[in-house]
């Protein structure tokens, strides 16, 4: 969706605040927040339910305020806590939707390489050095293709392999998988001829993303 | 934009904002119609919520506290930029190591024994006297976990997600980089599944040191592309 996370290419979003020697977290219920998300068994589809936050909230809240409420809601939208219970701090007894992460099973999480890549003999669409055309796609769900570089003309610099689409895997709309290639966009295509003739930006594309320019 | 398309996003934003919003709205309804019990309002201030979040789902056998604990620990005392500093120094100090690095950077950084999440699929790029590479993530925050750590609140912020892309060269100098003209400039947008590593070049007056002492020369901003590796003392620009 054409949101406001989609922030490439925007101007004014203020002074860059650079803290030295900062800290992981900069308060305790930071830690707790990351913790729940890295250790629950939610499904696919946090980032989305960060992307619809109203736009305002969005920038108003820190990085973990936005964890906290996209967290919840995703856990609400798929019946693993009520709102209900939530307000009254009890749970309802039943099955809990998800597997329980152990302490004991942490350390080997921690280094687990869960790799989205998928071994699967797709051709290719394009070949490395082939022009291509980032397509003019506005989909009202989540998406990996920036605005900033849609319609324009770039070049494929490397093929990634086949991993699954996330605009649809996200969705719970299927694994859709294909090719990733990283295209690179000169800047002056991206942002005019007052951009620096020597600067490129590199952007991993879907094949669905792109079509021969 | 359709009727359909319109009313979607009106109802997709109208729940976002009653999720945020719903903390009042609960404690009004209780005000309402629940006068018989104990005034209960779901509290609204992050720390609050986050702790009625964790006991609901420790009740609900969602989650358990010790792993919490491990996870934190983890994230706090483990994994960090001190383990892309490592895999930089050896790429500095052996050359056939360098290569694989740069050739499949997720086996090469797990010869040091890091991987995991945000890191299952790595690539490495060299800056160069000629070439300088810098990381973003425009639309998330998304950043290499197993060698740089969580990343910082400025990395995750509207103003460097935004201006990366489209003014990377005087953002380079709200870090105190001033690059050449004559430099090219590689951005890379972290859009997909895979994770960036910036191996940043090895400046001069370290030759005697060792791989360990050289590793204390490599900050977490120059694996970023935001600064030049450098003298410890003097290295990390504000």
């Amino acid at each position: 969706m054409n949101g406001i996370h989609d922030m490439g290419g925007m101007q004014d979003m203020g002074p860059l605040e650079y803290e030295k020697d900062e800290p992981v977290f900069h308060a305790p219920w930071e830690r707790r927040v990351f913790a729940i998300w890295w250790a629950a068994d939610t499904p696919p589809g946090y980032r989305y339910q960060a992307e619809i936050l109203p736009p305002a909230e969005y920038l108003r809240m820190s990085y973990y305020e936005r964890m906290l409420t996209a967290l919840t809601e995703l856990m609400v939208a798929h019946g693993m806590i009520t709102r209900a219970e939530l307000q009254s701090g009890n749970a309802t007894p039943g099955k809990p939707k998800g597997k329980l992460l152990t302490a004991a099973e942490v350390p080997t999480e921690l280094v687990k390489v869960d790799s989205a890549i998928r071994n699967l003999p797709l051709a290719p669409r394009f070949q490395i050095g082939q022009r291509v055309r980032a397509r003019n796609l506005n989909p009202i769900t989540h998406t990996r293709l920036p605005r900033y570089a849609r319609g324009r003309t770039g070049t494929i610099q490397k093929d990634h392999g086949v991993f699954d689409f996330e605009d649809t895997a996200s969705q719970q709309l299927g694994e859709k998988p294909q090719h990733v290639y990283s295209v690179r966009f000169a800047a002056r295509e991206l942002w005019g001829q007052e951009a620096s003739p020597r600067d490129s930006v590199y952007v991993d594309m879907w094949d669905d993303y792109l079509e021969p320019a | 934009m359709t009727a359909t398309r319109r009313d979607f996003l009106t109802a997709a934003v109208t729940a976002a904002g009653a999720a945020v919003t719903s903390d009042l709205a609960h404690a009004h309804q209780e005000h309402e119609h629940d006068h018989g019990h104990d005034h209960q309002v779901v509290p609204s201030d992050p720390a609050l919520r986050v702790k009625a979040l964790e006991s609901l789902l420790v009740e609900k056998g969602l989650v358990d506290r010790a792993a919490l604990d491990a996870v934190v620990d983890a994230y706090e005392h483990k994994i960090g930029p001190r383990n892309g500093a490592r895999v930089v120094a050896r790429a500095w100090v052996d050359p056939a190591y360098k290569q694989r690095l740069l050739t499949n950077a997720t086996a090469a950084i797990a010869e040091l024994g890091y991987s995991g999440p945000e890191g299952e699929q790595m690539l490495v790029f060299e800056n160069t006297p000629k070439v300088h590479n810098l990381v973003v993530c425009t639309l998330c925050s998304c950043y290499p976990w197993p060698v740089l750590g969580l990343p910082p609140v400025w990395y995750k912020s509207a103003a460097y997600r935004s201006r990366a892309v489209i003014d990377p060269r005087g953002l380079l100098r709200d870090f105190g980089l001033q690059l050449p003209d004559a430099v090219e400039l590689r951005v890379w947008d972290s859009t997909a599944d895979l994770r960036y590593l910036v191996l940043p070049e090895r400046p001069p007056g370290g030759e005697g040191l060792s791989e360990d002492e050289l590793a204390t020369w490599v900050s977490r901003d120059s694996m970023i592309g935001t600064a030049k590796a450098g003298r410890p003392t003097t290295g990390v620009p504000a």
